[in-house]
C-alpha cells in the first residue's frame, strides 16, 4: 500500500509571540518552529499501515522554505520511507487552496492509496487543507477521524462529531483521512534512524516540476488574503480595581484571584444529610439529572 | 469564480431534521445584517429529508429566500452528496457572500465547496463585518488564540467565512416576515456516494473526553485518597456525566492525566461543574472559569473555589457525596429507569437546557 502523509511546519504557539498590530505575518526572528502536532498523529497512523501491511511504503510531503527539510527529517527518523519537499518562491503567500494545489500536484506523481493529513495546523488553524486537497484529487475523504481501520480495499473510519458521538462511515480505498490529536500515541524514534535521518537526502520539487502554473499557486493564486494580525482581543469582563473599603487580607486575595467576578450562590452549610438533600434538589431542579 | 456578483448574502442552516440548530439562526441573523447594509437580499440554504416544516422559522430569522433541497439522500450529512449540489447551486445563483456554522458539518464542506469553485474562505471566525470597500472582513483566531487575523477575500466570488457557535447572537424572529421557498432540483444517485454512514454512535459520558463532556465532576485533593476518589467516580457515574481531576489527584495516580482539568490541563466549558474537595487554586480555576454552573463542596468555608461557585456547600465530601449518591439512586428507582435510560435521559435535559439558554 501506497501511503503519503501531509505535514508542516508550524510556529511553536506555546512561547510567547511577537504579534505586531497591522502586520500581516509574524517576524520570523525568535519563533520556535515544529512538526505540526495533528501531522505526527497522522504520520503514526501511517506508519501503523505499515505494521499492517509490510509491502506498504510511507512518504512524508511538505510544502514549506528550505527549513521544512527538518519536520521531513523528523519524519524520516520516526520511519517514514520517503521524504518530498516541496518548494519555489513562487509557492510563498499560498492561501489554503493554492497549498492544496501544490500537494495534489506532487501526490499525483508520486500516487497514494490513502493520503493522511493532521485535522488541522496549530497555528494557522483554519484545518481546510486536507478537505480541498481531497476535492482537487477527487477522492473520498472522512475529516476529522478518531479512529482508522483498513482492510480488503476499503477502511471502517470514525469520524469525531460533537456532543460525544461518533460517525462510523465506510469509505473506498483511494482516500484521505484527516486525523484528530490523541487517535494514537506516536512512536519515539530509534536512534539509528534518527541519526541517519540527519544525513538522509531526499527531492526536492519546485513549480516546473509539479507541472503547475505561477498564477495558481502563491499570493497569485491565493483567494484568502491576509490584511493583519492583531493581539486577540481581551475579553472585556470590566476593569478590575480592588476593593479599597476590604481589609489588606480580603483585598490581597482579590488581586491573586485576578478580579475574576464572583459568583453569587447560596452558601448551604449543615449536616451532611440536609445539605445533601438540597444539593439533589439544585441538580433535579435544574434537570441535571 | 471571477465574475462581479450581485447575489444576496446566504447562511447555510445547520439542523438535527427537526430543529433548526442555534447557530444557524445565529447566521441568518448576520446576513440579514449585512444584507441591509449592502442593500442585498438574505437567504437561508437548507438541505435534508423533509424538512420543509423548518422553513417558516427561516423566513422569521431573516431569510428573504429559503433555498430548500429534499432528498432522502440528503437526511444525513455526506460530503459526497452536499458538495457537489452547494457548489451548483452557488455557480447557478451567485451569492456574494456565504456564511457556514464552524459545526461538525460546516467545517468539512465549507472547504470542499470553496475548492470546486475555486474561492477563498475563512473558517472558525469569531467576527464578520464589512471593511471600508464593501468587501467582507472576517476575523479569526490564530496561533493558539494568540493572535487574531483579518483575511479578505477580494477578487473572487461569493466570500465564504465559518463562523464559530455563538460568535454573534441570534436576532429576535419576527412572527410577520414570512420566506419565498424555492425548491431545488436534486439529482443524485445512491452510486455517486462514496462514504457509507454506518451508524452514529454515542460515546459514554463516563469514557467522554472532559473537553467533550457537557456536565463534569471533578475531585481534587479533598478526596483524600484512591478510595476516596471513587466517591467522584460514582457521582459521576451515576449523574452521566466525565469525571475530572485537579493536578493533586493526578500526581498521586488516583485519576490518570487525560482527566486533569487546569493550567498543566485541559480547559473545559460544560453546563456543570461539580468541584468536589477542590480549593480551587488559579491553576485549576483557569481551566473551569466558563463552566456554565459550578457547584463547589469543600471543607474550608474560605475556599477559593467558592468564589466562582453558583452553589457553595461547606462540608466534607466523605460523608455529603455518599448521602447525595444514595438519594439519586434513590430518585432513579422512583422513576423506574435503568442506567442507560437515566444517561440518555440526562443527555436529553442537557441539551433541551442548550436550545433554551
Amino acid at each position: 500500500m501506497k501511503v503519503v502523509v501531509c505535514v508542516a511546519r508550524v510556529v511553536d504557539t506555546i512561547e510567547p509571540l511577537p504579534v505586531k498590530p497591522g502586520q500581516a505575518a509574524l517576524e520570523e526572528e525568535g519563533l520556535r518552529h515544529m512538526l505540526n502536532p495533528a501531522d505526527e498523529y497522522a504520520l503514526e497512523e501511517g506508519l501503523r499501515l505499515k505494521d499492517r501491511f509490510p509491502n506498504s511504503d510511507v512518504t512524508a510531503i511538505s510544502m514549506g522554505p528550505a527549513e521544512s527539510e527538518s519536520v521531513l527529517r523528523r519524519c524520516l527518523a520516526l520511519g517514514a520511507d520517503q521524504a518530498l519537499h516541496l518548494w519555489d518562491e513562487a509557492f510563498r503567500g499560498s492561501d489554503t487552496l493554492a497549498t492544496a494545489r501544490v500537494l495534489a500536484a506532487a501526490i499525483r506523481q508520486v500516487g497514494a492509496d490513502v493520503v493522511l493529513c493532521g485535522k488541522r495546523a496549530s497555528d494557522g488553524d483554519t484545518g481546510q487543507v486536507s478537505a480541498q486537497l481531497a476535492e482537487l484529487l477527487d477522492l473520498p475523504a472522512v475529516t476529522s477521524v478518531v479512529r482508522l481501520e483498513v482492510r480488503d480495499g476499503e477502511a471502517l473510519v470514525h469520524r469525531r462529531l460533537e456532543r460525544g458521538r461518533r460517525e462510523v462511515l465506510r469509505c473506498p480505498l483511494p482516500a484521505l483521512f484527516a486525523v484528530e490529536e490523541g487517535i494514537n500515541r506516536p512512536r519515539y524514534p530509534k536512534l539509528r534512524v534518527l541519526l541517519r535521518s540527519l544525513k538522509a537526502d531526499f527531492p526536492h520539487r519546485g513549480l516546473a516540476d509539479l507541472g503547475l502554473c505561477a498564477d495558481e499557486v502563491g499570493e497569485a493564486g491565493s483567494c484568502a488574503q491576509v490584511v493583519s494580525l492583531s493581539p486577540p482581543k481581551p475579553i472585556t469582563k470590566g476593569l478590575f480595581i480592588p476593593d479599597s473599603s476590604l481589609s489588606p487580607e480580603e483585598r490581597w486575595q482579590q488581586i491573586v484571584s485576578g478580579g475574576m467576578e464572583e459568583r453569587h450562590g447560596d452558601v448551604i452549610e449543615g449536616p451532611p444529610d440536609t445539605v445533601a438533600e438540597r444539593l439533589a434538589q439544585f441538580l433535579t431542579e435544574n434537570n441535571f439529572v | 469564480m471571477r465574475a462581479e456578483s450581485t447575489g444576496g448574502i446566504w447562511a447555510i442552516v445547520d439542523h438535527t431534521g427537526d430543529e433548526v440548530e442555534d447557530v444557524a439562526l445565529e447566521l441568518l441573523g448576520q446576513a440579514r445584517e449585512l444584507a441591509d447594509r449592502l442593500g442585498l437580499s438574505a437567504a437561508a440554504v437548507l438541505l435534508g429529508d423533509d424538512v420543509r416544516g423548518l422553513t417558516p422559522s427561516l423566513g422569521q430569522y431573516g431569510a428573504d429566500t429559503v433555498y430548500l433541497a429534499e432528498n432522502p439522500l440528503l437526511a444525513a450529512y455526506n460530503p459526497d452528496a452536499y458538495t457537489p449540489l452547494l457548489a451548483d447551486l452557488i455557480r447557478r445563483q451567485r451569492p456574494s457572500i456565504v456564511l457556514w456554522g464552524a459545526t461538525d458539518q460546516g467545517r468539512d464542506l465549507a472547504p470542499r465547496v470553496a475548492a470546486r469553485l475555486g474561492t477563498g474562505l475563512a473558517s472558525n471566525c469569531t467576527r464578520v463585518d464589512l471593511s471600508e470597500e464593501g468587501l467582507l472582513a472576517m476575523t479569526r483566531p490564530v496561533y493558539g488564540g494568540k493572535a487574531s487575523c483579518n483575511v479578505v477575500c477580494p477578487q473572487t466570488r461569493p466570500q465564504m467565512a465559518t463562523l464559530q457557535p455563538g460568535a454573534v447572537t441570534a436576532k429576535r424572529p419576527d412572527p410577520s416576515r414570512q420566506a419565498q421557498v424555492i425548491a431545488v432540483d436534486v439529482s443524485l444517485s445512491s452510486q455517486s456516494l462514496r462514504l457509507r454512514l454506518e451508524e452514529v454512535i454515542k460515546i459514554p459520558p463516563s469514557d467522554l473526553d472532559v473537553t467533550e463532556a457537557e456536565v463534569i465532576v471533578a475531585g481534587g485533593r479533598g478526596a483524600g485518597s484512591a478510595e476516596g476518589f471513587r466517591l467522584i467516580e460514582q457521582l459521576a457515574h451515576l449523574m452521566g456525566a466525565a469525571v475530572a481531576a485537579s493536578r493533586p489527584v493526578v500526581d498521586a495516580g488516583w485519576a490518570p492525566y487525560e482527566r486533569q482539568v487546569g493550567l498543566s490541563g485541559k480547559t473545559v466549558a460544560p453546563r456543570l461543574y461539580v468541584a468536589c474537595g477542590i480549593s480551587g487554586v488559579n491553576h485549576h480555576v483557569v481551566g473551569m472559569r466558563d463552566s456554565r454552573a459550578v457547584v463547589a463542596i469543600d471543607q474550608d468555608p474560605q475556599a477559593p473555589i467558592f468564589q466562582i461557585a453558583d452553589v457553595k456547600i461547606v462540608g466534607d465530601l466523605h460523608q455529603v457525596l455518599p448521602s447525595l449518591i444514595e438519594r439519586l439512586r434513590r430518585l432513579r428507582q422512583e422513576r423506574g429507569t435503568t442506567e442507560d435510560e437515566e444517561i440518555l435521559r440526562t443527555l436529553a435535559n442537557v441539551s433541551a437546557a442548550r436550545q433554551v439558554s
